[in-house]
């Protein structure tokens, strides 16, 4: 800690100044610590993705600090080459896939609802703002069932007394298909996407709105043309925070995807070389290290963001 | 501190972060290309994401056209309320058409006649004009969408021609391909109903002769029922029954009636529309339909509520300016809101309310069985019990609840005691809060483990995780404040949030890998447990110098807390004491029988003993959390930060200016300062942990008395196929959070006050 010497009040003696001392340094080093212990596990995947299969069956992944173990970009090689059993290429493509849609059209959807939200007069607007975030706590659990039926079967209401059924949305044929899951992740997102996006949009000064509005614009021309520059950064933040989860999520896509090895994205595939006990092992740490390759690039370049979104979304509450 | 000490490591931090994130992007690239290369397969990869992103692309485009579009309909409403009244009435008119041609209930394939063979020449032959009309259309939309990025109206004219002048020759020059496919089937009855209905809109929006107005709008409602009744030509016909047609007609018009008495409106208008629609349901709906049945039958079907409808379009007297802007203004909140609350209706709302409907029936969703899923889940009938209180007799053995108790019977005391000394009932002081908070969590922690179950284990789950997260969050938030490599330790801990679960759970299931004593160990902690094991039993140095350092540690802990207590200032007595009786323990088995993977027997022989974590109950659950907790510190670290960062620093020096210790300062004006965010982190974590899943799936399924709520549902619905008892644990899980959702509301409702 970084600290002016305060002095501290009834101890005068070298002894009790020594003590203090020592304790005063306790935090710092406690800190780097912790900080250590964190990254060991994530250290110990990395360093154990570039060792061979012997090597990682026979002794622990620090062992290369002493002994001379070699490195090997075989695990890597054999994850990412598409014609390999054990390959994790195709459903990187389809994570993108995946993870692509599923950023970008909650972000238009949700700017808009934001706008009106914040900045549009009708009946019930707070009623409606509470009911539509208090969704944010609703485990997605809840929806998963009826989603399924409604990607395998299409929606089909039977009308009471008429004896008929009326089909109000066709079967597409999704169950199986990552159009599913970008549907299911677009539609869980927006919750969130509004509470930050209002958040902030409400937030912007009344003026602009004002004097806009006395030079004539329609709610369509400010939120072109004012809103929408103005919110950049917070709807880079929902777009980290969208991506992230959607690249990360595992209980939508297996639900949706399930065995269809053809659309499934990197988290199933790599739970899958996780489940092929022993087999596989060896090339968990090097596929697990694939999957998280974009999430981390994407944290460190833009970590600014995400946490400016994460504020933004919690501390105002 | 101040500000000038501290800028300089800032701005050389924030240089090394630059040079990191540079490196990363590098990387980044590096391995893009790499990637490329070395897959003899890249194209079906690259493929894959392109093609995706072109229908993203004609999705996103198709449906910011639409919202555009209605945008720019409204926008008339103000601005131009003949154009208006033309624009909405085709747009109304071609919905309608495009629903009802797109209905599977009508659209069956019926009989082929000269008639139908006529409408159908009719549709082929005038293709190329009504091409030319829907292209005009989208052209309208490109013009304006132009004009607005550039800023002025001037090209939405030529826009319209091109477009216009394409669909024609297209429609001319490609008549086979246009005629038979997409283009013809779907969009020709609504391009062509879009194109009347607009005209007679045209010719509403200026007449204000309330005479001419009802005839304009029956003569309408005509040509266009019987459109509609050609455009049928192939589907279903009703088969007319008097009763199945008044009765709906009559019920309609009267329910609506009493709609408008009761919302204090003329009743007249609105019984027409109501009666529309009844008819229509009585034709279709109750009536018979046969395929065969005449064709005219259809038309008549069509006409009744057409006209209706085009009636009660132009029965109010022509609106005023005050309602123009009011229809405009009205129209544009459900523009803005209409697709966020369709997507949340369609994929949240509507689910979850099927759910619960599902949870009242049996395993295919065939016969209801009321709350008999329910039943079966809180009457331990499944495959893993909700509640198991088998064990709840070892509850006074275990060590744990041994320990808590005393510990929250002392604290309690000594609260009491310190309390009467000050004049008050009970004290919170360090020297009484520390044991009631350790006994409390031992005592907690004792019961989770021997009342066991899927549900309690949650309940565990979210004691353990919200706990221990919130708390490191804070102590890591509070260690790292004002430190010079804040930023960068801050990232390390908050790394593991960017990590799938999946991932996390890869990562930590190598960490938790046992093996046999005599083979090297490849998990770290049971490399470290066997390691300390060997260190314990051995003789050599290494053991003698760490029993002297225990022996000497424990001394000078003792020392201080005997000068502590002599010179009265308890201030971190009760931690040091704490830490100090865990010490003395730990050098006691330490000396003895020794501690760790490698123990002394009873008889002098070596046991060998690595600790199985995955499987181990019940202890494996909280190796499980550690994964949770490891990821969700993170989170809490980066809020509280912020927040404590937040809290005005005239109180701090306030404080400290009247002489209050770093502590007292953290205890009483930081953390009150900081409750309402600490309200939100552990309502969120609470809310992340309740649903826990992929930890569980991916590193034990379950197994090993590890089920929790979320699995045990997915297993159930998905595995076993019981979607009965599958919703029903959903419903559950939902009920859970429940609080939690309330919580947030009424902190919402003060926001917003």
């Amino acid at each position: 800690m970084a600290s002016p010497p305060i002095v501290e009040p009834g101890k005068g003696s070298g002894v009790g100044n020594a003590i203090y001392g020592v304790l005063r340094a306790i935090p710092t080093g406690l800190l780097w610590f912790i900080v250590l212990i964190w990254s060991i596990p994530t250290l110990g995947l990395a360093v154990n993705s570039f060792r061979g299969r012997d090597d990682q069956r026979g002794s622990g992944w620090w062992t290369v600090f002493s002994d001379e173990g070699g490195s090997t970009l075989d695990n890597y090689e054999t994850v990412l080459t598409a014609s390999s059993t054990n390959s994790i290429l195709e459903s990187l493509a389809n994570s993108f896939a995946i993870a692509i849609p599923a950023t970008i059209i909650p972000i238009a959807i949700a700017a808009f609802a934001a706008y009106a939200f914040a900045w549009i007069e009708f009946p019930g607007r707070q009623w409606l703002f509470i009911a539509t975030v208090s969704l944010l706590a609703v485990p997605l659990q809840v929806a998963l069932i009826p989603l399924l039926q409604l990607y395998s079967g299409g929606a089909h209401l039977s009308l009471p007394l008429m004896e008929k059924t009326v089909t109000l949305i066709p079967n597409f044929d999704l169950a199986g298909t990552g159009t599913a899951v970008w549907l299911t992740h677009t539609g869980f997102g927006l919750p969130f996407a509004i509470f930050l996006l209002h958040n902030y949009i409400s937030g912007l000064p009344k003026d602009v709105f004002e004097s806009a509005r006395i030079d004539g614009a329609d709610h369509f021309t400010i939120f072109w043309r004012i809103v929408l520059p103005l919110s950049v950064p917070v709807l880079a933040a929902f777009a980290i925070f969208q991506f992230l989860w959607t690249w990360n999520d595992f209980l939508i896509a297996n639900t949706m995807i399930g065995a269809n090895r053809d659309a499934q994205p990197t988290t199933i595939a790599i739970a899958n070389l996780a489940g092929d006990y022993g087999r596989n092992e060896h090339l968990l740490s090097a596929g697990a290290f694939v999957q998280a390759f974009f999430p981390l690039v994407v944290f460190f370049s833009l970590q600014r963001y995400f946490v400016r979104g994460l504020l933004a979304g919690s501390v105002k509450g | 501190m101040s500000g000038a000490v501290a800028a300089d490591p800032n701005a050389e931090q924030s240089s090394v972060v630059a040079t990191l994130k540079k490196v990363a992007v590098v990387a980044f690239v590096v391995v893009l290309i790499w990637l490329i290369n070395r897959t003899e397969q890249s194209d079906l990869l690259f493929d894959k994401i392109i093609s995706t992103l072109i229908s993203v692309a004609i999705a996103v485009g198709a449906s910011a056209g639409l919202w555009i579009g209605a945008n720019l309909l409204f926008e008339q409403a103000t601005k131009n309320w003949q154009r208006f009244q033309a624009l909405a009435a085709a747009s109304i008119s071609a919905v309608i058409f495009f629903a009802l041609d797109g209905n599977r209930l009508l659209r069956v394939l019926g009989p082929r006649d000269d008639v139908t063979e006529a409408v159908q020449d009719l549709t082929n032959i005038s293709t190329p004009v009504t091409m030319a009309v829907f292209l005009g259309l989208i052209g309208v939309l490109v013009g304006r969408a132009i004009a607005l990025y550039r800023g002025s109206p001037a090209l939405v004219v030529p826009s319209v021609a091109v477009f216009a002048v394409l669909g024609l020759v297209l429609g001319i020059y490609r008549t086979e391909e246009v005629a038979g496919g997409f283009f013809t089937r779907i969009l020709w009855w609504p391009i062509v109903a879009g194109a009347i209905a607009g005209t007679f809109g045209w010719v509403l929006g200026g007449q204000s002769d309330p005479k001419i107005r009802r005839t304009v709008g029956a003569l309408g409602g005509l040509i266009l029922g019987i459109l509609a009744g050609f455009m049928l030509f192939r589907a279903y016909r009703p088969v007319f029954n008097i009763l199945d047609l008044a009765i709906p007609t009559l019920l309609g018009g009267a329910l609506f009636a009493a709609v408008a008495l009761v919302r204090g409106r003329p009743a007249m208008p609105t019984v027409l529309l109501g009666s529309a629609i009844g008819w229509a349901f009585g034709a279709f709906g109750f009536s018979e339909v046969d395929p065969l049945g005449p064709l005219a039958w259809q038309v008549v079907a069509m006409v009744v509520p057409f006209v209706l409808a085009g009636l009660w379009a132009s029965w109010r007297p022509q609106a005023d300016v005050v309602r123009r802007t009011e229809v405009s203004n009205d129209a544009r909140s459900w523009i803005f809101l209409g697709p966020a609350l369709t997507f949340i209706a369609a994929t949240l709302v509507i689910p979850a309310l099927r759910t619960i409907y599902l949870s009242l029936f049996d395993a295919r969703s065939e016969e209801w069985v009321g709350f008999a899923n329910y039943g079966r889940i809180f009457g331990n009938e499944l495959n893993e019990d909700s509640f198991d209180f088998s064990r709840a007799g070892a509850l006074p053995g275990s060590i744990l609840f041994q320990l808590g108790v005393p510990l929250l019977i002392l604290g309690g005391v000594i609260g009491v005691l310190v309390g009467r000394r000050r004049g008050n009932k009970f004290e919170t002081v360090g020297v009484s809060a520390t044991p009631i908070a350790i006994g409390f969590v031992l005592f907690a922690v004792a019961i989770f483990s021997t009342i066991r179950g899927t549900i309690i284990n949650n309940l565990w789950w979210v004691f353990t995780v919200t706990t221990a997260s919130t708390c490191l969050g804070l102590a890591i938030a509070v260690l790292a404040d004002r430190s010079k490599s804040e930023k960068i330790a801050k990232a390390f801990i908050f790394l593991p949030m960017a990590i799938s679960f999946v991932g996390a759970s890869i990562i930590w299931r190598a960490i938790y890998q046992a093996r046999d004593v005599r083979k090297d160990q490849t998990g770290v902690l049971n490399a470290l447990w066997v390691g300390l094991g060997r260190l314990s039993t051995g003789s050599g140095l290494p053991t003698l110098l760490v029993t002297v350092g225990l022996v000497l540690t424990l001394i000078a802990i003792l020392a201080f807390l005997v000068s502590a207590v002599a010179q009265k200032s308890l201030n971190g007595v009760a931690p040091l004491a704490t830490i100090g009786a865990a010490l003395a323990w730990f050098t006691y088995r330490f000396i003895g029988s020794g501690v760790g993977g490698v123990r002394t027997g009873p008889t002098g022989e070596l046991i060998g003993d690595t600790v199985f974590f995955v499987q181990d109950s019940p202890f494996n659950n909280v190796w499980l959390m550690i994964i949770l907790i490891w990821i969700q510190t993170g989170f809490a670290m980066v809020i509280l930060s912020a927040a404590i960062k937040a809290v005005p620093s005239e109180f701090l020096e306030a404080a400290r200016v009247d002489g209050a210790t770093d502590a007292q300062i953290f205890w009483r004006i930081t953390l009150p300062q900081i409750y309402p965010t600490i309200g939100v982190v552990v309502t969120t974590i609470i809310v992340v942990v309740m649903k826990v899943f992929d930890i569980v799936k991916v590193i034990t399924n379950g197994q090993f008395d590890t089920q929790v709520l979320a699995n045990q549902m997915f297993n159930e619905a998905f595995s076993f196929r019981d979607k009965g008892v599958g919703s029903a644990l959903a419903i559950v899980l939902f009920l859970s959070v429940l609080p939690v959702m309330f919580y947030n509301i009424r902190q919402m409702q003060k926001a917003q006050d």
